[in-house]
């Protein structure tokens, strides 16, 4: 009998433990997109910029401060931005976190890349391997990666960076931290400019849309639809080359799961979506009239998106593919 | 013991317990239904209801509201009158359905299908579910089986479920620890649910829960037997092994179709057989109509209150289930041995 009492009770404990995390991560990743829009505009990590060009550069990240010496040539990465980032800068990562899957990343990093070591999965890269690369910066995401930041410290200075769950605003205050721990600002700064000018003149090639639909960008996944809102990468993104996001940012939980009547609620004029399973709630949504009723699907404009350029990619290349592509296929279903 | 638990518990109370068990069908299923995104006045609630969806919200009632409260109820019900079955032929109270491997071979296929062959998924995920679960089941059965004379004892039963159950669970693990990358996609054959239910879900599950619970029923007098303890139901006749064969059998059928349609969701198999045991007593006759309409409206309420847990956002009613499962039971346990 004691038994049957402890079983329960312990599922009990695990559950309202697990719930409380759930909700301990969705509180902290809401502080760390703000702190990341507030870095877009200079304050924050950007605010640093004139730690460029000194040997010894303190670099402050959303996990402390870290001093980086000299120009880093051993870098290893745990996200795509990052080796976006940093190739982008003529740095070639010695160790990447591509989930081993090289095509995971997408074709124009991958060509930058050229050679590196896969340190396994972006969510538990392994830590072996990274010793054995001997970096002299390490660079992993603040959210996914915060565990392992102490270990990581102790073999090389560490960075932690915005890129899962952070808008653009965001993961460019990182791309630009990451430019000063590199030592190269004024190359990250041109890339920043850079993709602000591609966006902008994006915006202006869809200028000649009758109206600017409101879109809404999820990712769909066997008996999943993850809606991502104005706080999530790609629609904000979106937002940049003028296309409303239909629904309206939520720091607290860039992404979160819809249902149906949710979603014919919410009314997308436009759809992106990432599929990472064949069958997938799309799939079987088409078959409900009130599916085909959705201003995005009335008006043919559910488009069908990779998920590496999409969701799994965020950074500078990565922006600039989202939103040519999406111009591209707003432009061609006019 | 029938005749002793008849006396305590007079024919009136159990017909009480029957129509209070119906109208809490009935009025979670009317919350429910009430219940979503979109604000649907109760008006045109009862007019989706009669057959006129004319209206956006009447067609939201009658296309996506309706089926998932069938599904749930259809599901809930089935679940609580495999319990009874399962907890009568194994002579246990804590055997819930999901132990025959049943769940666990559910989720390991379509694990397996999702991580390793995508190929796999691109049939159906419900049918791939329905393989693994009657595979597992049909191993259990098979472990369970083998003693030598005695044919099918109780205790094989739970420990061949069991074996096979946390067999495939940790495979499962594996499968996910080692591809990460697609670890998104299986997160609903863990927990499960039943907020993505359609039409096409509530017409696969209605026929087989509808003839599973009814498959149940027909076991009822000789799950009372076997209640009476192994020996005395041999004597009065009954082939116990059989029956206990045939109960594992219904138990993995009802089970294999409930997991396919909402994945695996806990707790309702095992609570509701006890909350209804506390009303009726435990003559299967009773018990197991009493079970599968509580264990409806449970179900119904559960996924009715995902709604509230992170709105505009929905849980699956699996996570609803569990919370709202175990402190009941942790209240049972502990008054139970209070009662001791």
């Amino acid at each position: 009998m004691k038994f049957s009492i402890l079983r329960p009770a312990a599922i009990a404990l695990l559950l309202v433990t697990s719930l409380a995390a759930c909700g301990g991560t969705a509180g902290s990743t809401g502080s760390q997109g703000a702190a990341g829009l507030s870095g877009g505009t200079g304050g924050g990590a950007g605010g640093d910029a004139g730690q460029c060009g000194k040997t010894d550069r303190t670099i402050t990240h959303a996990l402390g401060t870290t001093t980086v010496k000299g120009d880093p040539s051993h870098v290893v990465v745990t996200e795509f931005s990052f080796a976006d980032g940093a190739s982008l800068l003529g740095v070639r990562p010695v160790g990447v976190a591509d989930d081993s899957d090289r095509n995971r990343i997408i074709e124009p990093i991958r060509e930058r890349l050229g050679d590196y070591t896969s340190v396994g999965l972006r969510k538990s890269p392994s830590l072996p391997v990274i010793a054995s690369l001997r970096p002299d910066l390490i660079v992993i995401d603040a959210k996914r990666n915060a565990d392992i930041y102490p270990q990581l410290s102790a073999m090389a200075p560490t960075i932690a960076l915005t890129s899962q769950e952070g808008d653009l605003a965001a993961n460019i205050a990182a791309m630009r931290a990451l430019g000063q721990a590199l030592n190269r600002c004024a190359e990250m700064e041109k890339a920043v400019t850079g993709l602000q000018d591609k966006l902008a003149s994006i915006r202006t090639r869809i200028d000649g849309l009758p109206a600017k639909p409101k879109a809404l960008f999820a990712v769909a996944a066997d008996k999943t639809f993850t809606a991502h809102n104005g706080a999530a990468f790609v629609p904000s993104v979106l937002s940049a080359i003028g296309l409303e996001p239909a629904l309206p940012a939520d720091q607290a939980q860039p992404q979160a799961d819809m249902g149906l009547e949710t979603l014919v609620a919410t009314a997308p004029e436009a759809m992106f979506i990432a599929n990472y399973t064949p069958q997938n709630p799309i799939t079987a949504w088409r078959a409900n009239k009130l599916f085909a009723g959705i201003p995005a699907v009335a008006s043919n404009r559910l488009f069908s998106v990779d998920p590496d350029v999409w969701a799994r990619n965020r950074g500078v290349t990565a922006a600039e593919m989202v939103a040519e592509q999406a111009a591209d296929f707003l432009l061609s279903a006019k | 013991m029938t005749a002793t638990v008849r006396r305590r518990h007079p024919a009136r109370p159990w017909l009480t317990a029957a129509a209070g068990g119906l109208a809490l069908v009935v009025a979670a299923a009317v919350w429910h239904l009430t219940l979503g995104a979109v604000h649907v006045p109760a008006g045109e609630v009862i007019s989706a209801l009669t057959g006129h969806a004319s209206t956006p919200g009447e067609m939201i009632v009658a296309d996506i509201r309706l089926p998932r409260v069938l599904v749930a109820l259809a599901v809930g019900a089935a679940l609580a009158a495999a319990g009874v079955v399962m907890q009568g032929v194994t002579g246990n109270p804590l055997a819930a359905p999901d132990l025959l491997g049943v769940t666990a071979g559910a989720s390991f296929a379509v694990v397996l299908a999702l991580t390793v062959v995508p190929r796999l998924a691109e049939v159906s995920t419900v049918a791939l579910a329905l393989c693994g679960a009657a595979a597992a089941g049909c191993a259990v059965l098979a472990l369970a089986g083998r003693s030598k004379g005695s044919g099918l004892r109780e205790n094989r039963l739970i420990l061949g479920g069991v074996t096979v159950s946390a067999l495939l669970l940790s495979l499962t693990q594996g499968l996910i620890i080692f591809h990460e990358n697609n670890a998104e996609s299986v997160v609903y054959w863990l927990v499960g649910g039943v907020n993505l239910s359609q039409w096409r879900e509530a017409w696969t599950i209605l026929p087989v829960a509808l003839a599973g619970i009814a498959g149940c029923l027909a076991m009822a007098g000789r799950l009372n037997v076997l209640a009476l303890g192994e020996e005395m139901a041999r004597s009065l006749g009954q082939r116990v092994a059989l029956v206990r064969l045939c109960g594992a059998a219904l138990v993995i059928l009802i089970t294999g179709a409930c997991v396919a349609v909402a994945g695996p969701i806990g707790f309702v198999g095992l609570v509701v057989p006890h909350m209804a045991r506390r009303l009726v007593g435990s003559d299967h006759v009773r018990l197991l109509p009493v079970s599968a309409l509580f264990g409806g409206a449970l179900l119904v309420l559960a996924d009715a209150v995902s709604h509230f847990v992170n709105p505009p956002n929905e849980v699956p009613a699996g996570v609803v289930t569990a919370l709202l499962g175990a402190p009941y039971f942790v209240w049972l346990a502990r008054r139970d041995r209070k009662s001791a």
